[in-house]
């Protein structure tokens, strides 16, 4: 039997040549929509920041002007206290990436390399610690840490600890136990990577255990360890909760706080802003330049690929010690700090500590019911953090969808791009966000998104939130074999069936891991809030950082007790069932993205 | 597919954002006041009215706002502690003067009528002052501070607020330049404040904190701070100082550029109105304890009201207040 | 059905890509029969070409059953139901995947996976088939077989197929024509027999392989080896000048047997050996 195939006269598709396009327009689709949806969320905000840096009257409010002057600059940082600031930042920044990557390294080769016992609920650590925003830890500490604090009261705390907690050792602290979790994930996963090919050639080399640590997986981990620092680094750098609470308090000025004292607290002083947000920049763009660096020289394929896991040590009874020190971490990063906030929440004065007549549901009461400022202020978040992750992780599927079909040289720039705009921290874009939809006409009297509107919150969110969901995304894409769209092309599927039917269906949990990370750092998210904060009522963050320094800690707490119940809540409701519903269905295979938490 | 279709997505996406908050209410008020937030639900309950509440935070982020958003503020009214700061405004063309007719409605009290400034920067709502907090588990009655120049006794043991931060306390601090005098004024705190992680605080809250925990022994504070605490059964006092005490009014101000000038008469109406008085004593907080300054209204019980004023020269603390309120920052803060 | 054949590097892949209108080349023009699918000036997308592909990894759509897989195209071009039953049975049955069809990919063993990956060509009905090394993932013992099973249906489906293949053996096995490509230049465009009897140059000899290539010159019709004291050989008809002598394994025989024609000595001692049992390749040093 011979089938008549479409070579006859008419089998091209006829009603395809109507769409002959420049081949050039077709190419470029796809980047020009990514660099504007970049320029205007991000590109546009930074650059207005950097101008005022050196066009101090370029919002003068009595006639502005675009002279260039290094007049703010030279003032800013000829301050004293901007000066301290920047030695704040630098000395915080160092000791702090320090001691993290320590701490993350040594949690990530004791979880991934020994036979410690309860590894599942030990490794899901790490998980809770980073979704956990940093400014709830912080005030977590210190209301453990304050004389008369939660520790004092139990007499854990010698006062000259407590008074010296209040400056870079407290700082430290805190940064090390809120922020192991990326050096443990990044580390971690370059151990992953080494697989026990290398281990093993080495053992019949005749090399000890710790001979191989220093010789074989040392090095090769080096590169990891290098990245988890300067990762770090940019991220104490541009940390803003820790900053405006801890910091704030023990009168530790750092650069991030100097921004928004200086674009928020009168006397308002544009430019002296926008300088210290250059001199911010410069730092982490300085670190971001070494990671290239550094990352060019290291030999990427050396260390990935490798599908055998390695063998666990047995550590026998040390493996006690182990899980102790592993217990300890979880305990000092994640319970005490809950713990502190959920006491806190339930009782109606700190002075009184744990004492039972102090426990009490007024708080709780006050954030849950109806009606009330505080349940306000969380529903208010819950739904701008529910609207911004799904736009965010839309509109990162869709760009990534659409830089499918560029080049491998597109897709990496756009990579980079993303990891870049990762680094640019909050504050700065806030603040841009203000100069742009404040200042610059024609989008001060755009309706839509509004300064002081809902709307702009928002945008500011999703421009927060569209790196880290366009690299989740983009490295889940990356994975998939470019066969499996293509063959989808040849088939006659259009682009947007394609996306839906083929691509969208196997990274699926990626999209998911993406929405639901948006979600939880928006309910969380500090700067933006604190810059943005809409007329209609301010969202959760703003809210509990003001009920905190109004000294209604209990209320504060309470709120942060709820929106991390619901945020968690709702995350494990979608997460959970989803993962079992794609297990089931899905087919051994499929490459799993990275990002995701298993 | 098409660059349109990603974008058309993307922005009707975005435009879903539209549908909550695109309801812009008849009247936006920036305050850092207690009783703003009920006094509004109370407004919008009895006038159908709705009113935004914009709180950033203290008086100097409400101010630092207020200066950010330049010549295209959105608020149409601002409720402050502190005369000085509404003059200031009001001089820079941020506030217009509120209407003749608003303060003839009103049966002042002598204290209240003292307070009207003559430019008609703001309208006062109450009144408060700076008093000292003493901790009366920490200081023995004969030890007790008399006056601001007492406080050298205590140096570095004396919690204050920043006045960049917080409007009360640049109000207290120009009174202190008034009655003291300038430079001696400046060598007092200079002497006093010793101790820079309890002289820059953020808040009235803060101060308590410290002189309740003992990290200080006396502080500079609100007297409705003060108050606040007493009636929740802490061991402290205001005391008077003997220079004379500074009014603190709390000022309800009009933006120059406001398109909703009936819907703030109307607030400013039901403020000074016996309703609107009851919604600013309906709470346990600092400001609920204000001094009232309308013939007929009692004040909240365990408020101290006879207090010896000085009045402060709201033209000399305007005219100064950027440069004082930097002095006290290098000097007392971070 | 011609074959793509060359080292890796050469251009094979790019080519059939090109084709496929999944890159776009530099310049140039390509055409479908009469029709011109890429220029400078107009571009057809790949969609809309309706050239069917199987993929070297066979791109099978993991969350979807066999019968889904062979259906998606035809549901997104539109077809009707019965239209897209019927053509989903035919070829289903050619392959003889029926039993399988509401199987996932992962459960399926590698011949079954590439049978589906042609399957799903064949029910797109595609103007031109495009196999791009469609075996080099399957093991040795089912590559021979999955060939000649392939083949069979694709003559039987009267499909025109290019083929990529870097193994010349497949290549001379499968092909109507074969294009030896190199450097991304088609080097010899001829029947397999043609290329093998007569390649073009020492590239495409050398890459056919199994041949012996000899170094030497050509004076008045006779070669002779460089840098050796054989005999010169009689090459009537070739260009005077340094040459390349190709010898292919059948044609060479120990030098005892045919002295009066060829004198290139086989090794007096053999120190090494390999073979696929047929023929076998002898390493030795010229002891002299």
């Amino acid at each position: 039997m011979v089938q008549k195939f479409d070579a006859a006269a008419g089998g091209i598709g006829a009603s395809g040549w109507a769409l002959r396009r420049l081949p050039a327009l077709a190419r470029l689709g796809g980047p020009l929509a990514v660099y504007a949806v970049f320029a205007l969320l991000i590109g546009l905000p930074l650059a207005l920041v950097l101008l005022q840096a050196v066009m101090p009257g370029l919002f003068a409010a009595d006639g502005a002007q675009a002279l260039l002057s290094a007049e703010p600059l030279v003032r800013t940082l000829s301050s004293p206290a901007v000066a301290g600031s920047i030695q704040h930042s630098l000395e915080l920044g160092l000791l702090a990436a320090f001691t993290t990557t320590v701490l993350g390294g040594a949690f990530a080769i004791l979880v991934q390399r020994c036979d410690i016992p309860l590894r599942g609920a030990i490794s899901l650590v790490p998980w809770l610690v980073f979704l956990t925003p940093s400014y709830l830890k912080a005030l977590a500490w210190v209301l453990l840490m304050s004389s008369g604090g939660y520790l004092a009261q139990l007499g854990l705390l010698p006062p000259s600890l407590g008074a010296s907690f209040f400056g870079l050792a407290g700082l430290v602290f805190v940064h090390t136990l809120s922020l192991f979790p990326l050096a443990a994930f990044i580390i971690g996963s370059a151990l992953a990577g080494l697989g026990a090919e290398l281990e093993d050639a080495a053992r019949l080399s005749g090399a000890g255990p710790l001979r191989i640590w220093l010789r074989v997986n040392g090095p090769l981990l080096a590169p990891a360890i290098v990245l988890s620092f300067i990762a770090t680094f940019a991220e104490v750098l541009s940390d803003f909760g820790l900053a405006s609470t801890i910091a704030r308090m023990s009168s530790f000025g750092v650069l991030t706080y100097g921004i928004y004292a200086a674009a928020s607290d009168y006397p308002v002083d544009f430019p002296a802003a926008g300088a210290q947000a250059l001199v911010l920049l410069a730092l982490v763009l300085l670190v971001v330049v070494a990671d290239r660096l550094l990352r060019r020289r290291a030999d990427p394929h050396l260390i990935s690929g490798r599908a055998r896991p390695a063998r666990r040590y047995q550590l026998g009874a040390w493996r006690w010690l182990v899980f102790a020190m592993a217990l300890l971490v979880a305990f000092l990063a994640l319970i005490l700090p809950l713990g502190a906030i959920a006491a806190r929440a339930l009782t109606s004065t700190l002075g009184h500590g744990l004492e039972p007549g102090n426990f009490t549901l007024v708080n709780l009461d006050a954030a849950l019911s109806l009606d009330t400022p505080a349940n306000d202020g969380l529903m208010r978040s819950l739904f701008y953090a529910g609207l911004t992750a799904i736009i965010a992780s839309t509109l990162a599927l869709l760009l990534s969808a659409r830089l499918d079909r560029s080049s491998a040289v597109m897709r990496t720039a756009v990579l980079g791009l993303s990891l870049g705009a990762v680094a640019i921290p909050g504050i700065v874009l806030g603040f841009g966000y203000i100069l742009v939809w404040n200042r610059l006409p024609g989008f001060r009297d755009w309706p839509f998104p509004h300064y002081g509107d809902g709307s702009l919150l928002v945008m500011g969110y999703v421009a927060a939130a569209l790196p880290y969901c366009l690299v989740v995304i983009l490295s889940a894409i990356g994975q998939l074999a470019p066969s499996l769209t293509d063959a989808a092309r040849l088939s006659g599927v259009g682009a947007i069936r394609r996306l839906i039917s083929v691509t969208l269906p196997l990274i699926l949990l990626s999209v998911v891991t993406a929405f639901l990370l948006t979600f939880i750092r928006t309910v969380f998210e500090l700067p933006m809030s604190q810059m943005l904060i809409p007329q209609s009522g301010p969202p959760a963050p703003t809210l509990i950082l003001k009920l905190f320094s109004h000294d209604r800690d209990g209320l504060a707490c309470a709120m942060a007790l709820a929106a991390m119940a619901a945020a968690g809540g709702a995350a494990a409701l979608i997460w959970y069932p989803l993962k079992r519903i794609i297990a089931f269905g899905r087919p051994e295979g499929i490459p799993a993205a990275s990002g995701e938490p298993s | 597919m098409t660059i349109k279709a990603t974008l058309g997505l993307a922005l009707s996406l975005t435009a879903l954002s539209i549908a909550a908050p695109a309801c812009a209410a008849d009247l936006v008020l920036y305050d850092a006041l207690d009783f703003a937030g009920p006094v509004a639900k109370a407004f919008e309950a009895k006038t159908g009215l709705t009113v935004d509440v914009v709180e950033p935070g203290s008086t100097g982020e409400t101010l630092g706002k207020i200066a950010a958003e330049g010549g295209n503020p959105q608020f149409d009214i601002v409720w402050l502690d502190g005369s000085a700061v509404m003059e200031r405004m009001a001089a820079d063309h941020v506030l217009q003067p509120v209407p003749a007719e608003a303060y003839d409605k009103i049966a002042w009290t002598d204290l209240g009528k003292s307070l009207i400034p003559q430019s008609h920067a703001f309208l006062p709502t109450g009144t408060s002052t700076t008093a000292i907090e003493v901790n009366t588990k920490k200081v023995k009655a004969d030890k007790m501070p008399k006056s601001w120049a007492d406080l050298q006794g205590f140096a570095g043991s004396v919690a204050a607020k920043d006045p960049n931060l917080s409007g009360p306390a640049y109000q207290w601090l120009a009174g202190l330049f008034q009655t003291n005098g300038v430079e001696a004024g400046k060598e007092l705190l200079a002497r006093t404040l010793t101790n820079k992680s309890i002289s820059g605080l953020s808040s009235g809250g803060k101060v308590n904190k410290a002189v309740l925990t003992g990290d200080a022994s006396v502080g500079i504070n609100q007297d409705s701070a003060i108050f606040s605490k007493i009636a929740a059964g802490e061991p402290v006092v205001a005391v008077y100082p003997s220079e004379g005490s500074v009014s603190l009014p709390q000022g309800l101000g009009i933006s120059a550029r406001t398109q909703h000038m009936d819907a703030a008469k109307k607030f400013i109406e039901f403020v000074t109105s016996a309703d609107g008085q009851a919604a600013m004593q309906n709470g346990d907080d600092t400001d609920f304890f204000y001094i009232p300054v309308i013939k007929g209204v009692k004040p909240k019980p365990g408020r101290e009201t006879s207090i010896a004023y000085t009045h402060l020269d709201d033209k000399v603390a305007s005219a100064h207040e950027t440069e004082w309120k930097q002095w006290y920052k290098d000097k007392f803060v971070q | 059905m011609v074959s793509l054949l060359g080292p890796s590097g050469s251009g094979k892949t790019t080519l059939l890509r090109s084709i496929a209108g999944l890159i776009d080349p530099d310049r140039g023009t390509i055409r479908l029969g009469e029709r011109v699918v890429w220029s400078e000036k107009s571009v057809l997308p790949a969609e809309k070409r309706r050239i069917g592909m199987v993929f070297q990894d066979y791109a099978l759509w993991p969350h979807m059953t066999v019968a889904g897989n062979l259906s998606f195209g035809l549901r997104a071009r539109r077809l009707a139901e019965p239209e897209i039953a019927a053509r989903l049975g035919h070829a289903l049955e050619v392959t003889r995947l029926a039993p399988y069809r509401d199987r996932y990919p992962s459960e399926l063993s590698g011949g079954q996976q590439q049978r589906v990956a042609i399957a799903r060509c064949l029910a797109a009905r595609p103007a031109l088939m495009l196999f791009d090394e469609p075996l080099s993932n399957l093991d040795a013992a089912l590559r021979e077989d999955m060939r000649i099973e392939m083949m069979e249906l694709v003559r039987r489906e009267a499909a025109t197929v290019i083929y990529v293949t870097h193994d010349q053996a497949e290549a001379m096995a499968v092909s109507d024509r074969i294009a030896v490509m190199r450097d991304g230049r088609i080097a010899q465009f001829d029947t397999p027999r043609a290329i093998y009897e007569q390649p073009a140059d020492s590239f495409v000899a050398g890459f056919i392989g199994g041949f012996s290539v000899v170094p030497g010159t050509v004076r008045d019709g006779l070669f002779s080896v460089r840098g050796a004291a054989a005999d010169s050989l009689s090459t009537p008809g070739a260009r005077p000048g340094d040459g390349m002598l190709v010898v292919r394994p059948e044609d060479a025989r120990p030098a005892e047997a045919r002295k009066k024609h060829a004198r290139l000595a086989m090794p007096k001692q053999i120190e090494s050996r390999t073979g696929d049992g047929e023929r076998w390749v002898f390493w030795g040093g010229q002891k002299n």
